[in-house]
């Protein structure tokens, strides 16, 4: 029998066509993600609220229309397009809602404080003020032959307040008796109502910094007799946000990977800064480090760098363009095997 | 890539069962295909892993000719060699290709070798080997390097072969084992191999069957990592014990085909999965 060569050769030559796919389990829930981490926002500031939305695979998917809720429209307002705009001191939520490709609605919310930043007289400063000349002016001294003298104080003093920012002040007033009432003609008044305008009832509103004094004063037995806040009005304060993130690396594979980091934003620069606890396997064939929102995937990821560092403290300086909220996850990635090594959650 | 070389050596000394050296002018020729797909691979501390699907494809030449009674001269030419790996696409949305289907085809790792036959110590034969890897394949290959054919080193192995036949009841079977040192150089750790086979001849000597046991470790004083900045990977200080079966039917008095299969029991840095391969050998 003669050798089939031909099969022969055509078993050399042309098995070698083999194709074949990995399908890779991608799917991750959609979500939507508030992407301004703020803890506290001060009266009289607007503040830009931005949202991100990631499908079903963590993808970034842009123009989409959120729909932006307040918890306590009383405590802070915010328009349709995200800007929020606070009236009163307290907590609220900012909600974010979206329909989803899967028809499904999604939401995310975030909860921070409103600050009235108003900074109030204490009862400390109050005694070094009483060993100085007391408070009382009079304008006649007629009245001093008075057994009591006749006072009138502002019960809750302040010192600095932020422009837009809105007090009420209490008074306390003790008569001849020395028994405290409720006098009948009290008048307010502004040194400079441009930087701080008040109301007949005693309410005040910081219209531009500067300073200005704001005086009380009523008629007692024909002596009028007042009382004065020097008070300063300054800036709001910037919206307070959070500015890092820290965590672990753990192994999801049997090459050695740990270590501590912190995500964090230095003068504008988002910096990924690993732990001198960090180790890695130099045995893994390139071995990446990735920012993503999909923890099975590196599709839609950020390749910061090829892994050159195996143990000690490093960090990694990313562009300016990725805020800290951006990515979910810190991916160790083994990319010509294209799987994961290990991972990091930056925050939940 | 390593895995070429380990299955170079399964491949040498496996198609002459029960005849430790060619006679004078005697040859054995082998035209083979040889493939491997794994999507698993062992780690370098011994675990399994998995990654992304990667295949290797080898089309070669093996002789093994007698230059006398006591030398031979043995060749292994990886004419084509197709290291690839599937095309990957997003589970949840078809229509998304991660990445695409990469290929890289050359020339492999030329193995060149001679045997000389050493005196008979009783009922055992001894020869020995040594065996130089050439390295014609490339050691970096691909988009990303990783695609590589050959390791990129010249490495030499020195290696004691020793054989003999026993009986079990009335059937004969041959046993042939060797002890082997890799010398490697490029930064590779030196390797210690060593390899025991054993067979017998069924359906009136036409039908051979095999199996054989394959041990790999590295001395670990090697310089390099698993990768290179070029991307290649080097698969460095690999470690492998590797189960393997094989087939071969005479169909007429010079020649035959012959099916093989090999498995990775345990390893270091080695894919795991089975390889298969199928030639057609001639005897003359």
């Amino acid at each position: 029998m003669k050798p089939p060569f031909f099969f022969v050769l055509c078993l050399v030559l042309l098995i070698p066509s083999c194709s074949g796919v990995d399908y890779i389990d991608d799917y991750v829930s959609p979500t939507v993600r508030i992407t301004t981490p703020v803890k506290s926002l001060t009266i009289g500031t607007s503040f830009q609220f931005e949202a991100s939305y990631f499908n079903n695979i963590g993808e970034l998917t842009k123009d989409v229309n959120f729909q932006w809720e307040s918890s306590d429209t009383e405590i802070i307002e915010i328009d349709s397009q995200g800007r929020v705009f606070p009236k009163k001191q307290g907590f609220a939520r900012i909600i974010v809602k979206l329909i989803s490709e899967e028809r499904i609605e999604i939401s995310d919310q975030i909860e921070f404080e409103v600050e009235n930043n108003i900074i109030f007289v204490t009862e400390e400063m109050t005694e070094e003020e009483e060993s100085t000349p007391p408070p009382l002016d009079t304008a006649s001294s007629t009245m001093m032959i008075a057994t009591v003298t006749p006072t009138l104080e502002i019960a809750n003093r302040i010192l600095q307040i932020t422009v837009a920012t809105e007090h009420s002040f209490e008074i306390e007033y003790t008569d001849e008796n020395g028994i405290l009432a409720n006098p009948s003609n009290i008048s307010w008044e502004s040194s400079d109502p441009n930087i701080i305008s008040i109301d007949e009832n005693g309410r005040l509103r910081a219209e531009a910094t500067g300073s200005a004094s704001i005086t009380v004063s009523t008629l007692v037995s024909n002596t009028l007799i007042s009382y004065s806040n020097f008070i300063t009005v300054v800036e709001p304060v910037a919206v307070s946000t959070i500015t890092s993130y820290s965590g672990s690396i753990q192994t999801k594979s049997s090459y050695a990977l740990e270590g501590g980091f912190t995500l964090s934003i230095r003068e504008g620069q988002l910096v990924l800064s690993l732990d001198k606890d960090y180790k890695a396997s130099s045995s893994l064939p390139g071995l990446y480090v990735y920012l993503s929102n999909n923890r099975n995937t590196t599709s839609q990821a950020y390749e910061i760098a090829k892994v050159t560092v195996f143990q000690g403290a490093h960090e990694y300086i990313l562009p300016s363009n990725i805020g800290l909220m951006d990515y979910q996850y810190i991916l160790y990635w083994c990319k010509p095997f294209n799987v994961k090594v290990g991972e990091a959650v930056i925050y939940n | 890539m390593k895995l070429i070389s380990l299955f170079l050596f399964l491949l040498s000394f496996s198609f002459a069962p029960a005849q430790w050296l060619k006679e004078k002018g005697k040859g054995y020729y082998k035209l083979d295909t040889w493939s491997l797909l794994a999507n698993k691979h062992f780690t370098d501390i011994g675990g399994v892993d998995p990654n992304a699907t990667r295949g290797l494809f080898i089309s070669s030449f093996f002789a093994h000719y007698g230059l006398s009674e006591k030398v031979n001269i043995i060749a292994y030419v990886p004419f084509f060699v197709k290291n690839y790996q599937f095309s990957q696409i997003s589970e949840t949305r078809k229509d998304r290709v991660y990445e695409p289907r990469h290929e890289f085809n050359s020339l492999g790792d030329i193995n060149i070798a001679t045997e000389i036959k050493i005196a008979p110590l009783g009922n055992w034969a001894f020869s020995t080997t040594l065996l130089f890897g050439l390295p014609t394949g490339k050691s970096v290959g691909g988009f990303d390097g990783s695609y590589q054919t050959g390791d990129g080193e010249f490495n030499q192995q020195l290696q004691f072969n020793f054989g003999k036949s026993y009986r079990l009841g009335k059937q004969p079977f041959y046993l042939k084992t060797y002890l082997g040192f890799n010398n490697r150089s490029g930064g590779f750790s030196d390797e210690v191999h060593s390899f025991i086979e054993s067979g017998t001849q069924l359906k009136n000597r036409s039908l051979l069957v095999l199996t054989r046991l394959h041990w790999i470790k590295p001395l670990y004083n090697g310089t390099l990592d698993a990768s290179n900045s070029d991307g290649a990977i080097f698969a460095n200080n690999i470690q492998s014990l590797s189960l393997g079966g094989e087939l071969a039917y005479n169909f007429g008095k010079h020649w035959g085909l012959s099916v093989a299969l090999t498995r990775p029991l345990y390893g270091r840095v080695i894919y795991k999965g089975t390889s298969y391969s199928g030639g057609l050998f001639l005897n003359f």
